[in-house]
């Protein structure tokens, strides 16, 4: 028995089971839940190449599986990220039933979760463009669905992650040709830019993030959610897998500099959008810009703390983005949309989905008492003594994005013009509860999520030694 | 490789093909063309990675090829409008197909990246597929048209691809994403049909 193969098993067995029952409301998503958490705590948890006792059995969990040539392999290096995509995963599955996100959203995101899962474990790693490109595929079924057929945000990402793939592949050839070393710079710098554009496209840097506010006003929330935080997580864990792989890429050609004006450059264009927007879902896919923005900047801070301070903005972003998700969605399947002309007043007859909406949107913007804030705290007091520029473009992103979600709170506040519509169900309006309190509390007790999101980059040993 | 002047043939019919599908607007014939292409990318593979190489390039290509026919009968052989405004006359696409086959050509004689791919004519024929693929991707917005265009694009990445990396485990990733585009654009077929159907009830 070996490890990457229960994971893969297990992975399509809980698929199977959501498949089979996609027609009931809660079992696909306790299922889909209950399976990825206890995928997370094999992950992270089993005892790999050595023998232990289970259930008066001697087990020994193999970390190695060979198929075609090519290896799977679960080890250090890679067991906190799959740990985190999983139980990201865990989470939002959790929270799926009440928001409706379609039949296959459960069992095809499983089938995604094990495609992400092998970008990482794949030796050599460079393979794992092919994962994502198949990934992105799978992507396309949770977000184009018959009641939210999305379908040119679908092919926009199908198209784009098929460039990365390539870009990244033969980047990928040129570094092994070259001898993973910057000892031939024709080689480096050709190499370099396909890394650039294929990392431009998984990290939705402009003008490559042309899928996100195409999907967003059309999307499910909840499904748009979950595709958001699982490509880009696993896009972060394979770029800093690059970072950590090729020394001569973090020092010596000046990409640092490059990925920190793009981080910059999004910031000040994802925020400046963000407040035009007529759409909520488009105007959070612009906010979204931002928060991946300040991902990068922490990445081109090229310490132990900017790599950490990424993990955290990306474990923040899976309960900020949840929670507007759930309260987005309700309020769509409510009021027909999520336009402002459909949400104007809707805050007096759903006050919680509004609530939760509005906290969820807050907190992907960096407000102060919310899960994003410590993270966004933590870089822009990097940044204020290293890159004070780079710290006010922060600055002045997140400030456009709470300007943005203030004037979405004007709409959502005005006087009702319509009858009232059917608030939501009890359950739900638990789940929007905890949903909104989580938010608060993280922001308030950040010591309850970073500590152990960042983790996740102890194992890339030469990032973080 | 004895003969391998004759792999100019394959990969020119190819590039003939890949033009041919930035035109056309028949759903029927341009699958039997993309049919066709891949037959001339397995030819062109044929004499640079070998047979076998080339049999897994022609059974994929065959089968995304399947895959796209069966949707399309079901749908109808007929392009759907576009639903936003791309300029996508015939002429306009024959001139952008034209100017990016010459670009794409230009390009591979330098071959900027290096690639030491034999026969001659093969990194023509990636670079140009690849480019009119992209042409394709971006000239439209619907699915099929979109899939066509992946499908050119991938499989002129295959050309190169399979010549510096030639191995089985590279060749079935390569083929789970072709024949994964084909069925990912069936499903945005089929849906945007269903949804348009929809539409006229009502």
């Amino acid at each position: 028995m070996n490890a990457p193969l229960v994971i893969f098993a297990g992975t399509l067995a809980f698929a199977l089971a959501a498949l089979l029952v996609r027609h009931e409301r809660v079992l696909p998503s306790l299922l889909a839940a209950g399976g990825a958490a206890l995928l997370a705590i094999f992950v992270l948890g089993v005892r790999l190449d050595e023998p232990f006792g289970l259930l008066g059995l001697s087990v020994k969990v193999g970390s190695v599986w060979g198929i075609l040539g090519r290896a799977f392999i679960l080890g250090d290096q890679n067991r906190a990220a799959i740990g985190f995509l999983y139980l990201a995963a865990a989470f939002i599955f959790g929270g799926g039933w009440a928001a409706a996100p379609g039949r296959y959203f459960f069992s095809v995101g499983l089938v995604v979760l094990a495609l992400m899962t092998a970008s990482l474990l794949v030796q050599p790693f460079l393979f794992a463009a092919v994962f994502l490109e198949l990934a992105a595929m799978g992507m396309v079924v949770i977000l184009v669905t018959p009641e939210h057929p999305a379908v040119r945000g679908g092919l926009r990402l199908v198209i784009l992650y098929s460039l990365a793939m390539m870009a990244i592949l033969l980047a990928g050839w040129t570094l092994e040709s070259a001898g993973l070393t910057a000892g031939v710079p024709e080689s480096a710098s050709t190499a370099t830019v396909l890394l650039v554009v294929g990392f431009a496209v998984i990290m939705a840097v402009p003008p490559f993030h042309v899928w996100l506010p195409a999907a967003a006003p059309r999307a499910n929330p909840y499904a748009l959610t979950f595709v958001i935080v699982i490509l880009q997580s696993a896009g972060l864990f394979f770029l800093l897998r690059f970072l950590d792989s090729y020394v001569w890429l973090r020092t010596g050609v000046g990409l640092m500099g490059v990925v920190r004006w793009t981080g910059a450059i999004m910031i000040a264009y994802g925020g400046l959008s963000a407040m035009a927007q007529r759409n909520l879902s488009s105007a959070v896919a612009y906010a979204l810009l931002v928060d991946f923005g300040a991902v990068l900047l922490a990445v081109s801070a090229g310490t132990p703390a900017g790599y950490q301070l990424a993990l955290g903005l990306t474990g923040a972003r899976v309960v900020s983005l949840s929670v507007w998700a759930l309260g987005a969605q309700i309020l769509d399947s409510s009021y027909g949309g999520v336009t402002a002309a459909q949400l104007s007043g809707a805050a007096y007859n759903s006050p919680l989905p509004a609530a939760a909406a509005v906290v969820g949107a807050l907190s992907v913007a960096g407000v102060p008492l919310t899960a994003g804030f410590p993270g966004r705290w933590g870089l822009l007091s990097a940044l204020a003594t290293t890159r004070p520029l780079a710290g006010l473009a922060l600055l002045g992103g997140m400030l456009a994005v709470t300007l943005a979600i203030l004037r979405w709170i004007g709409i959502l506040l005005r006087a009702p013009e319509d009858q009232p519509v059917p608030i939501s169900v009890r359950s739900e309006r638990v789940l929007l509860g905890v949903g909104i309190g989580l938010c608060v509390v993280l922001g308030v007790f950040p010591q309850l999520l970073y500590p152990w999101v960042i983790q996740a980059a102890s194992s890339l040993s030469n990032l973080v030694p | 490789m004895p003969g391998a002047t004759w792999a100019w043939l394959p990969a020119a019919l190819g590039m003939f093909c890949g033009a041919w599908l930035a035109v056309d607007d028949d759903r029927r014939r341009s699958i039997f063309v993309l049919a066709g292409m891949f037959l001339s990318a397995a030819g062109v593979t044929a004499f640079g990675s070998g047979l076998g190489f080339a049999a897994v390039t022609l059974l994929v290509g065959l089968v995304a090829c399947v895959v796209l026919w069966m949707t399309a009968s079901g749908e109808g052989w007929v392009m759907a409008p576009e639903a936003i405004r791309i300029p996508s006359g015939r002429v306009f696409r024959l001139l952008a197909t034209i100017l990016v086959t010459v670009a794409a050509a230009g390009f591979s004689r330098a071959n900027l990246i290096g690639l030491p791919i034999q026969p001659p004519g093969a990194v023509t024929a990636s670079m140009v597929l690849i480019g009119l693929g992209v042409l394709q991707t971006g000239l439209s917005e619907e699915p099929l048209r979109v899939g066509l265009g992946l499908l050119t694009m991938l499989a002129g990445f295959d050309l190169s691809y399979s010549a510096i990396e030639p191995s089985v485990a590279v060749m079935a990733l390569m083929a789970s994403a072709e024949v994964g585009v084909a069925l990912v654009v069936s499903y945005l077929l089929t849906l945007t049909s269903s949804v348009r159907r929809q539409r006229g009830q009502r």
